[in-house]
């Protein structure tokens, strides 16, 4: 509660600075209320509590994700210094925006009804899609973010079809009565079946998994890349975080019903975006592809519903966000001194000229692939040993084969990197910036090398 | 004490990586070596100090690695003898392959990163070999795979280097594939990867259990993959591309043996499928004598030597098919000293050559490069099998085994013995005698190799001659100590059994010595006497000599027996095989997938009309499964 | 006065919710999509209200739903609408299908 009421007030108070127009102090604001946000949720480890009248709880689960949630955000906005360098206005409302999205990611996360999951969700929404759209002059960047609205748009009102078809046959919004009404009725009603199906489909929609995947692709190319970072970290724990929530307390009972689909989305998830990031020319594209393979791996820790899951998504999702910030930071930075030029190309003799860089892009990509050593390793590991103790033994293999066929798209980068000729230039790299990416690296290494310390958390 | 140790001896070699990649600009390219190969030394004594301390099995445990749920493996390393053996031979050849890179890598602009990879190298190669667990084993198999692509492409201004490595790396990815998944199914079976809680309760399990052969299988097809078997091997002759010492480290001394090391270590799996033990004969004995007869007519050196490897890998995994594993273990000791020695031998060849490789540009090298030319040929009398050179006792000791088990896999083993002998000398003698017959500008060039470079030579050239006498047969009176040393880590039906008469084993081991010496003999003729003075032919020769010698007979001999055949089989047939089948069969897994995507990605038309559409009909089937059930 | 049933409240909001529906694919203009949107809440928001007085009189639960999705609708119209603007000085137009220059 706290937390919340802090980032709140350091969006608006962001919101007044932009006002007085003194660039200097809005990255100073941003980040110490990101960490007076931080300190207060993290007050709140092994102290739970609820509000709003219990529409709300503060859990352990909660304040884990949240904390993830800030940290992934804290980069960002550390990021954003450099980025928005050139633009002469508007930065402290990019930034508030971002607090104001992180604001909507507490309510999903700790959400125990109905109506703050429709808020928590809109409230992350609205204010990515106007990120998304941010670069006002960019054609792409505008197609992104009305591309973004529309097929957002239709989710909730699909996602709010299903809460009312739930609320039509349970009388209730809240979690724990859900909960008792599917275990004290004998024959539930059919519409109660068609509104878990439309809540499904919502959550499909905002973690990107096939076949709602669609908007990925094209609103991560077109928005701006930090904001495309920003979106693919953030939403994606927040996401997750809801989606478990309320699939492990709400419709648990019911898991045989709801689970041959996730099974069915699994695996086409799997395919599709471990195939279409094959081809791949740009690497922005890539990342959004492997973005949506990510998710695929992420709902079998869903699908497994056991005492590993939360842990292991959690894991997951800390460690996807420490891969794909670096990623695309270096991307900024490639992107930025070869004239807007993504391609795998661009990033051909990186390694020559500019080691670091090339050392940050590498482990985040074996990360996202799953190598050891790095954090991405244990978060398959974890998620795949989730699914195979719940019996799911022929899916698991599936996603072993689609995590070797995702090795092939990374390892072309990483080729292009270091073991191709390119008319290679020293790349300055910004000090704020440089600090971020090495302190992304060391994490997701040591997330590797001591992964009990944090699976042990949740 | 063992516990301060033990830890401490991968961490030099990272650390070593980690002065040499972030100094990279600072320490000059020397020092860079210099470092290199101490944080390499350090741990060969620490590993000598293990070997006189530990006798039996110890586990060291660092901390508590991963606990989910009830399965829980810990980061621990296990020593033992068979570790101990293993952490002999890569920090002790690796030391002398680090100390030789200093000459050879000495005028090469990023001599620094190299070392900074050699040593990332020895770190994972070392975490392979000492982990408790088929996961630490795990990374250590992917970090060695990771280096030894990052050294192959090391030249990568070369794109043929380039697909050298990315070759490499997808053969390896498919063997990688079979382990992770033999891995994951002993999890499942076991409940555990660690191999102190695996080895025992497969004590209990039934020999031929469906469970443990698959199990077996899998974690073969990864073996394959990184010791280059058939259908796999084709990876490794590429590899070639990369720089000598890295040729002589990681694609002939250790990397490639980790497969033998794995099978060695879950020995008490393997001894419990036969069917796949069967396999993995067929699958030795077969690598063993096709890589052999394709060495035959390579004239490249490294290729030559690449094949050589790719068929001694062969006789290793034909000693572990047959059970007998620490003859196994033997011959990867000292195949790995001679094997060092030879890469070593011809990277000092090519280094006096400005990097000619190609031995039909070499000849009459033995004056110029004697210390070259002596080490060469004591490796060259070692893997041909010549007693008393390490090579003979070792694969001595698989032929005799193999021999024990079925006369006629002896006579096949025999067979590539022969063809060993024959490229060997072959090479030798085209390198080391006869005329100098490259170009006048690289004769003005020609020079013996610094100290630095020959040093390292020599001491392998003393182990390769001495080796063998690590595990000096009964036979002659020996204890068989290197056997004996194993007997702890290993499982073994060959203990104390004497397998066949006396008799027979000398026997055998006399009429392997006379072929080979006839072969070594025969080479002589082809390569030196009738290159050096054709005008020999007519002279008047008695006998069988007159036979051997005549040069109608040679050239009939050499021509329908060797090179036609060959030339076709090789040629036309192998290189088939290898081009159409076995490159045939990844590319269109390759092509499968680019199908694939090209089809999905149609569906990502840019038109959101068209999105919403896909999205709704999905819902729709979600009703309609709804209403089925 | 005699009370209108349930089942027509449901199929009232069910015939709205299909004709956003078919507005969303058969339409390529974005004004016409937004309105397409708006049509689907609404009929969410006839079922919310139904459900509310119909089956569970004595809550008001539903009702307070409603007003937050219009609140939040009103949010969101607003903000596209300021997209749609953006888009037509930059495109020229505001037909979805000529907007795709970011695909597969």
């Amino acid at each position: 509660m706290a937390a919340l009421i802090s980032i709140a007030v350091f969006g608006i108070a962001l919101l007044y600075i932009e006002l007085t127009n003194s660039k200097k102090i809005q990255l100073p604001l941003a980040v110490v209320g990101l960490l007076v946000t931080l300190g207060l949720t993290v007050m709140q480890w092994n102290h739970p509590s609820s509000s709003f009248n219990n529409m709300a709880v503060t859990d352990n689960y909660s304040v884990a994700f949240n904390a993830s949630i800030l940290l992934s955000t804290m980069f960002v906005v550390l990021l954003s210094a450099y980025y928005y360098e050139d633009v002469k206005q508007h930065v402290a409302e990019i930034m508030a925006l971002m607090l104001f999205t992180v604001f909507g990611a507490f309510l999903i996360t700790s959400f125990s009804n109905m109506i703050m999951l429709f808020l928590g969700i809109e409230t992350l929404s609205i204010p990515l899609y106007v990120l998304a759209g941010s670069k006002k002059f960019s054609l792409r960047s505008n197609e992104a973010s009305f591309k973004y609205f529309l097929m957002g748009a239709f989710a909730s009102a699909i996602l709010l079809l299903g809460i009312t078809l739930v609320y039509g046959a349970s009388a209730t919004f809240q979690l724990s009565a859900i909960s008792d009404y599917v275990n004290n009725t004998k024959q539930l009603p059919g519409i109660f079946y068609m509104g878990i199906i439309l809540i499904l489909v919502g959550f499909s929609f905002k973690v990107a998994a096939a076949p709602f995947h669609f908007w990925t692709p094209d609103v991560y190319e077109g928005s701006p890349t930090l904001i495309t970072a920003f979106m693919a970290t953030v939403v994606k724990i927040a996401g997750f975080a809801a989606f478990y929530r309320l699939f492990s307390s709400a419709f648990s009972s019911i898991a045989t019903f709801w689970e041959p689909l996730l099974w069915g989305m699994i695996i086409l998830t799997l395919l599709i975006s471990n195939f279409a990031a094959l081809l791949q020319k740009g690497v922005k594209r890539l990342l959004a592809y492997s973005s949506i393979s990510h998710a695929g791996f992420l709902l079998l820790g869903i699908i497994a519903l056991n005492k590993l899951s939360a842990g292991g998504i959690f894991y997951y999702t800390l460690a996807y966000s420490l891969a794909t910030i670096p990623a695309f930071g270096v991307l900024i930075l490639v992107k930025n001194h070869r004239n807007s030029d993504d391609s795998i190309d661009a990033f051909n003799g990186l390694a020559k000229k500019n080691p670091l860089l090339a050392i940050v892009m590498s482990v985040a990509l074996l990360s996202m692939a799953g190598i050891p050593i790095t954090a991405g390793f244990f978060a398959k590991y974890y998620i795949f040993v989730a699914a195979i103790d719940s019996g799911y033994i022929l899916l698991t293999i599936f996603a072993v084969l689609a995590a070797v066929l995702g090795v092939f798209y990374y390892f072309r980068l990483l080729n292009a990197m270091f073991l191709k000729e390119g008319e290679a230039e020293k790349i300055k790299i910004p000090v704020v910036f440089g600090i971020s990416l090495l302190i992304t690296t060391i994490l997701t290494l040591a997330m590797g090398v001591f992964p009990d310390y944090i699976i042990k958390l949740l | 004490m063992i516990q301060k140790i033990a830890w401490m001896i991968p961490l030099f070699p990272l650390l070593g990586f980690i002065i040499n990649s972030f100094g990279r600009k600072i320490i000059s390219r020397n020092m860079s070596g210099i470092i290199a190969s101490l944080m390499v030394f350090i741990p060969l004594i620490f590993a000598f100090d293990l070997f006189f301390s530990v006798t039996d099995k110890v586990t060291v445990h660092l901390f508590n690695w991963i606990s989910a749920g009830v399965i829980n493996i810990p980061f621990e390393f296990l020593i033992d003898p068979l570790s101990i053996t293993m952490m002999l031979v890569v920090t002790g050849v690796g030391f002398l392959i680090h100390v030789y890179s200093i000459g050879y890598m000495g005028h090469d602009e990023h001599a620094n990163t190299f070392f900074a990879y050699l040593n990332l190298f020895i770190f994972f190669m070392l975490l392979l070999v000492m982990g408790a667990n088929y996961l630490i084993l795990f990374i250590g198999w992917e970090g060695v795979g990771l280096c030894s692509y990052l050294l192959i492409g090391f030249w990568y201004k070369n794109t043929e280097y380039n697909n050298a490595a990315r070759k490499a790396f997808v053969m390896n990815r498919i063997g990688d594939l079979g382990f992770l998944l033999g891995i994951i199914l002993m999890l499942f079976a076991f409940g555990s990867v660690n191999f102190k809680d695996v080895f025992p309760a497969a004590g209990s399990v039934q020999s031929g259990n469906v469970t443990v052969t698959i199990i077996t299988l899998l974690l073969m097809i990864g073996a394959l993959g990184k010791s280059a078997q058939i259908p796999l091997y084709t990876w490794l002759p590429d590899a070639m591309a990369g720089p000598t010492p890295v040729s002589a480290l990681i694609h002939a001394a250790t990397m490639v043996t980790a497969g033998i090391y794995m099978i060695a270590r879950s020995s008490i799996l393997y001894s419990l499928a036969p069917i796949t033990s069967g396999v993995i004969v067929v699958i030795g004995l077969a690598t063993a004598v096709f890589a052999a007869s394709i060495g035959l007519l390579q004239n490249d050196i490294k290729k030559v030597l690449a094949y050589s490897t790719v068929s001694q890998l062969g006789y290793m995994f034909l000693a572990l098919g047959l059970g007998a594993y620490s003859s196994a273990m033997f011959h990867v000791t000292t195949h790995a000293f001679f094997k060092a020695l030879l890469f070593l031998g011809a990277g000092s060849v090519m280094h006096a050559l400005n990097n000619g490789q190609d031995i039909r540009g070499m000849g009459g090298l033995r004056k110029k490069l004697p210390i070259t030319f002596i080490t060469f040929l004591i490796a060259t009398l070692a893997i041909s099998g010549i007693p008393p050179f390490s090579g003979f006792f070792s694969k001595d000791e698989i032929l005799a085994k193999a021999f024990a088990s079925n006369p006629s896999l002896w006579v096949v083993g025999m067979i590539g013995a022969l063809f060993t002998c024959f490229y060997m000398f072959r090479l030798f003698y085209l390198v080391f005698y006869g005329k100098f017959r490259g170009t006048s500008e690289q004769e003005a060039h020609v020079h013996e190799s610094p100290l630095v470079m020959t040093i390292p030579l020599i001491v392998l050239a003393v182990l390769a001659f001495l080796g063998g006498f690590l595990n000096f047969p009964a036979i002659f009176g020996g204890k068989e100590s290197f056997a004996e040393y194993l007997k702890p880590s290993l499982a073994g039906q060959y203990y104390g059994k004497e397998l066949i008469p006396h008799q027979t084993e000398l026997l055998l081991m006399a009429s392997s010595v006379i072929i080979l010496l006839a072969v070594i003999f025969i080479a002589w003729q082809v390569f030196v006497k009738r290159g050096t003075v054709p005008a020999d032919e007519t002279t008047e020769r008695k006998g069988l000599v007159k036979l051997v010698y005549n040069k109608y007979f040679i050239d009939e001999l050499y021509n329908s027996i060797f090179v036609k055949p060959y030339n076709f089989l090789s040629e036309k047939v192998f290189s088939w095989i290898d081009r159409v089948v076995i490159d045939g069969i990844v590319n269109s897994f390759g092509e499968i997938s680019i199908i694939c995507g090209r089809s999905v990605r149609k569906l990502q038309n840019g038109n959101t009309s068209f999105y919403l559409f896909v999205m709704a009909w999905a819902i729709v089937a979600m009703f309609i499964y709804l209403m089925l059930v | 006065m005699e009370q209108v049933p349930l089942a027509h409240m449901l199929i009232l909001s069910t015939i709205l919710f299909f004709i956003g529906i078919y507005g969303f694919f058969t339409r390529r203009n974005m004004i016409t999509m937004l309105m397409s949107t708006e049509l689907i809440l609404n009929s969410v928001n006839i079922n919310f209200v139904a459900f509310n007085r119909y089956l569970y009189p004595h809550q008001l639960e539903g009702i307070f739903f409603t007003l937050f999705i219009i609140a939040v609708a009103a949010s969101e119209v607003s903000l596209a609408v300021a997209i749609i603007i953006n888009i037509y000085r930059k495109f020229k137009t505001i037909d979805i299908e000529e907007t795709d220059t970011m695909k597969y």
